[in-house]
């Protein structure tokens, strides 16, 4: 599904007048992209995911997907979230049909299709498994089953892999390109990490700190799989950490101003590998 | 001694059953009647803010203070009786399924929006199960208050319950029946306690991935 948003603005309330979270956000997503958003923490990341899922509605602009204005949530766009959001009286299988089951399908069928889905991420011997029982990755392997198994046109992933730990971020990365180029599905995926985004993206877009804009923009023509040790990568990853730090400094700047200077080396170390962990 | 020869005699077994089922009866329609209030009163604003407060104000009276209402309502009788226990379970039920509902985690209620599903589909598919640790825990404590309030009902009157056999030990002035009707009461009390709701609790918890308890 084509997305195309044109001069979104969104405000909320906040202690002293008012926050400005997005401004002058305009983006057209292709079909069967892979879009990733980098950006500062605050800078409205998790608010445009919202809007464009329907939870949340721009105070300006226009939302178009394909071809038609959009309103209501609607199950074309699934969100994914850093937490599994799993319900834990469910099994796994119970839960990926939780959406079906919302939308009608008979028993039968959805079983099917839950089972499938469930192969594609590789939990097949799980199928029966409590969520307690689960590991974080295989959980967020659920969690991507269940949104898989609607059949959405558009996955919104919201820093899904962020809570993992190296390895089985690596394999879900892994997972993740595979049932892209699979389904064909257009994705907008939200990390912290330049290095994800990188490897991930076809396309990646470093947001401002507040208010957020789309403050640059670059297009990843690597083939995949990519290789971290490649140095067209590399090249490419400082580049965009470069934008981003900016942008994280100018938060830290505001946040911790007069002792701003005496911490910089010290924030920057942390900024830095916290970016650049688990690839 | 006096605690086998209520056995052998056949007063415990019979008072137990008598007793048993009265608070079956008075515990079911607790449950009936409070965890669909609760689930009201979490859902619905004004009636939180108007049934809401009569229910945890109430809770602050024993139930056992019903009773004379209770017996001016409905005489001397078993449905006197039912409807203190009653009034014992069903608040604290009432209060832990809002309780419940109102905790419902955001996050959840966001995945089910995003899966397609809203309105009374989410209420019954995802509230009510999220609260459902809550409502076990109001479920609990609705047990021992229902239990303690029959036993009191019962000393009351002519109720062939475990309640009444401690007031005819009394009457016989026998020390030795009343303290083993005590035990019996305690005994049975804890039982369920243990047996049914802890037990309960424990894996309702376990499984929604509730750690301490
Ligand atoms: N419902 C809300 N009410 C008030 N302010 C909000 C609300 N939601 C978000 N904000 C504010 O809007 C700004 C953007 O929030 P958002 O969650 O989109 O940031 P983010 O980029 O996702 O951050 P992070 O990287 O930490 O997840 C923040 O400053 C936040 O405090
Ligand atoms: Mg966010």
């Amino acid at each position: 599904m084509k997305i195309k948003l044109t001069d979104i603005a969104k405000t909320f309330p906040s202690k002293n007048g008012t926050l400005t979270a997005l401004e002058e956000i305009n983006l057209e997503i292709s079909e069967g992209e892979f879009v990733c958003l980098v950006g500062p923490s605050g800078c409205g990341k998790s608010t445009l995911l919202n809007i464009i899922a329907g939870f949340d509605r721009p105070d300006e602009g226009s939302l178009v997907t394909n071809g038609r204005p959009a309103n209501g949530a609607r199950t074309s766009c699934v969100m994914i979230f850093q937490e599994p959001a799993l319900f834990p009286w469910l099994t796994a299988r119970k839960n990926v049909e939780f959406g079906l089951k919302m939308a009608g399908m008979p028993k039968k069928e959805r079983t099917e299709r839950a089972l499938a889905y469930l192969k594609m991420v590789h939990l097949s011997r799980f199928v029966n498994s409590n969520i307690h029982e689960l590991s974080g990755g295989m959980k967020q392997r659920v969690a991507l089953a269940r949104a898989l198994a609607l059949n959405p046109d558009v996955l919104l992933m919201d820093e899904p892999f962020a809570a993992l730990d190296a390895q089985t971020r690596d394999m879900l990365h892994e997972e993740l390109t595979e049932i892209w180029s699979k389904t064909k599905k257009t994705i907008l995926f939200v990390t912290h990490n330049v290095r994800e985004a990188v490897h991930l993206g076809d396309r990646v877009l470093v947001l401002s700190a507040r208010p957020g804009r789309i403050k640059s923009e670059f297009k990843i023509d690597l083939v995949r799989p990519r290789d971290p040790a490649n140095p067209d990568v590399g090249r490419i990853t400082s580049l965009i950490m470069k934008e981003l730090k900016e942008e994280v400094e100018k938060i830290a700047k505001e946040e911790f101003d007069s002792d701003w200077a005496a911490s910089k080396a010290t924030i920057l170390h942390s900024a830095d590998h916290s970016m650049g962990s688990g690839i | 001694m006096a605690l086998l020869g209520g056995f052998q005699d056949g007063s415990f077994p019979l008072a137990i059953l008598t007793s048993m089922r009265r608070i079956a009866e008075g515990y079911g329609l607790s449950l009936i009647i409070g965890i669909p209030l609760g689930m009201l009163l979490g859902r619905v604003k004004i009636l939180k803010e108007t049934v809401g407060s009569i229910v945890l104000g109430l809770q602050a009276l024993p139930s056992i203070c019903w009773l004379p209402l209770a017996v001016l309502w409905f005489g001397l009788s078993e449905r006197a009786i039912a409807f203190v226990v009653v009034m014992g379970a069903l608040l604290s039920i009432t209060i832990a399924t809002e309780d419940g509902v109102r905790n419902t985690p955001p996050l959840l209620l966001r995945a089910a929006r995003t899966l397609g599903s809203n309105g009374i589909r989410t209420y019954l598919d995802v509230v009510f199960p999220a609260a459902l640790p809550s409502i076990v825990t109001g479920m609990k404590l609705g047990w021992s208050f229902a239990w303690r309030s029959l036993m009191a009902g019962e000393l009351l009157f002519v109720s062939l319950g475990l309640g009444h056999l401690l007031e005819v030990g009394r009457q016989l002035n026998d020390m030795a029946q009343v303290i083993a009707v005590m035990i019996v009461i305690i005994a049975l009390g804890l039982f369920v306690d243990r047996a049914v709701f802890n037990v309960l609790e424990t894996r309702i918890r376990r499984r929604w991935g509730i750690e301490s308890a």
